[in-house]
């Protein structure tokens, strides 16, 4: 049993639930002042609500780790259950990913047609926005104006797709496209119109309560193919009103394509967050990396795209840095948790000449992947996405969050595309399953219920050298995405396998312990996410055969063995960090912080400090160090992917896993791990930071900028200062000494 | 900057407000709060120990068409004791390595069955002895990983529980139970 239980069990007294709840209440009504900013982190310490570590004083009736008047030890008060309402395991399908249209000709499909620089068209202000008088204007797109912001490559790539979205509050689907026949679907009909529940028998979310891409469920779902360049038009339909949250989120947002190969300005840079009324357009160009230096005839095949023909587009750069999963978050500064646990969260499908989405064609190049046949690319038959994420709600079944433990925040309820414990069913045959944490603390480790064979072929959206077969996944942080196949076909007809958790979490600090699969499965862990959460139905023996493979080869590491390394950095993540500035929109105060290359001290985030300022068309090694203190950390390094070279200090320690390219590491308990990086192709500001978001908004995150490619780049890049009326600009607050 | 100060005059107004709620809640709280805990911040006192462990792992497998596999070949065992901050139990980070664990069916035709260097990584609390049951995927490898198949591997380790270092430990080596754990619809 755990030392410290984060939830009470549903079988808890009826005096402890109530204390418990009355607890949740009042947290909530901290929290809501938080969210909306009426309220201060500095403020709640002034009041002895919060030490400055950041942590929740343990009074009662406040804090889940107070002792309990009920219990007769000093056993922590610990959190209601999120209640069930009399619902079952397994008893609801899993939908699939709804997928977002896309659009040929964005020019004419979006109105106004998108721009290269910032549209600045000036739009009537809703009075409810803060800081909004009567008569205020602003512009209708909120990304920064001006040449630095403007689209990088926006003529040499013009957008050949428009996807468009909003981030609203929950609705009824009635559009929802799953891309598959009901059939491979569980038989749900997609034109049944789809309410947001978790499940059937539970409540309606309400607007306020979850904030979806289109406001809808299942989550979404967008496909691209290299060489086919997307506008991406993000609409934000969130409440005018701050204090419209329904006691947590913030109504602006900034949208990474975590991890893609962009310019900044579509990077959903923390601190170009946009507002209620405006859209932000996100130019994705969807380009190999190297492609200015490398293959730049495009004369490779492996370097390709997917034609509608089924034929193969070759395109310049390395085809070693081919990506295939991908997925979109919020990246609002010190709100990002609780604005992707709202539902701030998708994903992201990339189709190219190696990773075809075709299992049939054979022309040598194409991996053969499971997927289907039926259309030249991007086939979705036998190629799943699964979003895991464990979500807490509240008496009334409405999301629920309680950020009051800057360790982290855990949900009690274990959802799949945003669905609780839902039954898939599967054909006897080879499925890919791209699996994606998109848990706001919580790591997972993934195990089949016989305990039979997974391969791993991908990590973080990057097909490894060789396959893996493992019986039990790594722990898979948060936003880390881990592509699978799974071999049905030992199965009979009417078998169940569970997908199992065997990560025990106790707090929001990291895994406590790594169960067995007897011990998973036992039914004995204090944390309710362990043991089985999707079952899997085999129901038929495919329609027509499986053709699809698994190589012994991929994709193999790109050869930086010529590229020098011009200089090495060192990061530590730790608790106890301090703040050098006061600047009241960019600076963040919270327990966590960053030490960079071993100068001062620890420092909490701020948006207009540069840490790191490689030069462009370099590599570098970067070193990142535990600092200790009980936790273990996901570092996530956006825009291009990294090879980890050894962790802690040895390459022998690398497992197979992480072998090939990566963008999310844990870090482990006192752990440390060296990467290596290029900074090619784009410009601009870009950040790191931990992926446990409450750490990252608590403010574990620091900038980093490549800056020096010419114009329109200036040295140090200006930071952006969004406000309804338009975004302002002003010099950093801090360039650290060895950031240069 | 007139519209930021008005921006902040008004959450000054709100802030009173809001305030006067939050402080509300904890002067009714106050009065009844039965604990005088004060919150601890966990420091960070970082200490590893590292140890390796190679043990031999033999038995035999019936498969579910009943040919007999002879399992020979030893795992190793790293070990990381990780104390990261006071007044925590030590962890142990364990690397198990079954690279060099083969098996064969007595005929010369199909050749070795390899596990394809399958490794597996728990964090464990640190204990005196732990018993950790994996199932591994073994098969040809001319055939490749889409036929693995698994068998289980159980663990026995020994830790001397003052140091950290590993102490000793042992294997067995059978058919994978959890294969019957499917079921029926």
């Amino acid at each position: 049993m755990s030392e410290r239980n984060f939830f009470l069990r549903e079988n808890a007294s009826k005096a402890r639930l109530r204390e418990a709840e009355n607890a949740r209440r009042n947290r909530q009504e901290i929290l809501k002042a938080h969210s909306q900013g009426q309220v201060t982190r500095r403020d709640l310490i002034k009041m002895g609500l919060m030490t400055g570590a950041g942590l929740l004083l343990p009074m009662k009736g406040l804090s889940p780790f107070a002792r309990s008047a009920y219990a007769s030890s000093n056993i922590p008060t610990g959190l209601p259950p999120s209640p069930l309402f009399g619902v079952q395991p397994f008893t609801q399908p899993m939908a699939r990913f709804d997928l977002l249209p896309r659009h040929t000709s964005p020019s004419t499909f979006l109105n106004p047609a998108p721009t290269a620089a910032s549209n600045q068209t000036q739009q009537l202000l809703n009075t409810a926005l803060e800081g909004v008088r009567a008569g205020d204007t602003g512009p209708i797109e909120g990304r920064p104006p001006g040449a630095i912001w403007t689209h990088q490559g926006f003529s040499t790539f013009p957008p050949q797709i428009a996807i468009e979205a909003t981030q609203e509050g929950a609705k009824t689907n009635t559009v929802y496209n799953p891309g598959v026949p009901s059939s491979l679907n569980s038989g749900i009909n997609p034109a049944t119109p789809v309410p947001f529940k978790f499940h059937p028998g539970l409540p309606t979310q309400g607007p306020l309560a979850v904030w979806t891409f289109n406001g809808t469920v299942p989550p979404k779902l967008a496909i691209a193919r290299y060489a086919e360049p997307i506008l991406f038009r993000h609409h934000n339909l969130l409440p005018f009103d701050i204090t419209q949250n329904g006691g947590f989120g913030r109504h602006t947002i900034s949208t990474h394509e975590h991890n893609g190969h962009h310019g900044a300005e579509n990077d959903g840079f923390t601190g170009a967050f946009f507002y209620p009324g405006q859209f932000y357009d996100y130019h994705w160009p969807i380009v190999l990396a190297g492609f200015r230096t490398i293959n730049t005839a495009a004369t490779d095949p492996k370097a390709g795209s997917p034609t509608d023909a089924g034929g193969i587009l070759k395109v310049p750069g390395d085809w070693h840095e081919t990506m295939s999963t991908h997925w979109f978050h919020d990246h609002m500064f010190s709100f990002t948790s609780q604005n992707v646990y709202k539902g701030n969260a998708a994903m992201f499908n990339i189709y190219s000449s190696l990773d075809r989405g075709n299992e049939s064609l054979n022309d040598g190049t194409n991996l053969r992947l499971p997927s289907g046949t039926a259309k030249s690319w991007g086939n979705l038959d036998y190629d799943v996405n699964l979003m895991l994420a464990d979500k807490a709600w509240d008496a009334n079944g409405q999301l629920s969050m309680d950020i009051f433990d800057f360790d982290g925040f855990l949900g009690d309820q274990m959802t799949v595309n945003l669905a609780y414990k839902p039954y898939f069913e599967v054909e006897r045959r080879k499925y890919r399953f791209r699996i994606l944490n998109a848990s706001v603390s919580r790591f997972f480790k993934l195990s089949l219920s016989d305990g039979s064979v997974m391969i791993q072929i991908a990590n973080d959206g990057n097909l490894f050298p060789h396959p893996v077969a493992l019986s039990e996944l790594d722990e898979q942080g948060i936003a880390e995405r881990y592509d699978i196949v799974i071999d049905f076909s030992r199965y009979s007809i009417g078998q169940r396998v569970h997908l199992v958790n065997l990560a025990e979490h106790q707090d929001g600090k990291k895994v406590a312990k790594d169960l067995t699969l007897a011990e998973a499965l036992s039914g004995n862990s204090s944390d309710p996410c362990v043991g089985r959460f999707l079952e899997f139905r085999i129901v038929r023996n495919p329609a027509v055969p499986d053709v699809s493979q698994v190589p012994a080869t991929m994709i193999p590491n790109p050869d930086l063995s010529l590229i020098p390394v011009v200089r090495e950095r060192t990061f530590e993540f730790n608790s106890g960090a301090g703040q050098t500035t006061n600047d009241p929109i960019t600076t963040a105060f919270g327990p966590w912080g960053i030490k960079t290359d071993n100068q001062g001290s620890t420092l909490a985030a701020d948006f207009g400090r540069i840490s790191a300022g490689p030069s462009y068309s370099t590599r570098e090694v970067w070193h990142l160090r535990n600092g200790g203190g009980g936790w273990d950390h996901p570092i996530h390094i956006h825009f291009e992917e990294c090879q980890t070279l050894a962790r802690n200090g040895s390459a022998a320690n690398v497992p197979a896993w992480e072998k090939g390219r990566k963008d999310v590491w844990r870090l482990r308990p006192s752990g440390s791990v060296d990467i290596t990086l290029q900074f090619r192709d784009w410009g601009g500001m870009f950040m790191e930071h931990c992926h446990n978001t409450v750490h990252e908004d608590n403010a574990m995150l620091l900038r980093w900028e490549i800056d020096n490619n010419g114009a329109p780049f200036l040295r140090p890049l200006p930071t952006p200062i969004p406000r309804p009326q338009g975004v302002t600009f002003q010099a950093p607050d801090d360039i650290l000494p060895t950031a240069f | 900057m007139k519209t930021l100060r008005n921006m902040k005059r008004r959450r000054s107004v709100c802030s009173l407000i809001v305030l006067s709620l939050v402080v509300g809640i904890i002067g009714g709280l106050a009065w009844s709060s039965t604990s005088g805990l004060a919150a601890t911040v966990q420091v960070a006192t970082v200490a590893t120990v590292d140890s390796t462990l190679d043990i031999p792992v033999s038995g035999t497998v019936i498969e579910s068409d009943g040919t007999i596999l002879t399992v020979s070949g030893y795992e190793t065992i790293n070990s990381t004791k990780v104390t990261d901050a006071d007044g925590t139990s030590p962890r142990v980070v364990l690397s198990f390595d079954f690279t060099h664990v083969m098996a064969s069916d007595g005929t010369t035709a199909t050749g070795a069955l390899k596990t394809g260097g399958f490794q597996v990584i728990k964090i464990r609390p640190l204990q005196a002895s732990d018993v950790i049951p994996i199932t591994c995927p073994y098969y040809l490898n001319k055939l490749g990983v889409s036929t693995a198949e698994t068998w289980l591997v159980t663990t026995t380790l020994k830790f001397d529980v003052i140091t950290g270092l590993l102490a000793g430990g042992s294997a067995s080596v059978g058919a994978n139970p959890y294969l019957s754990f499917t079921t029926f619809l």
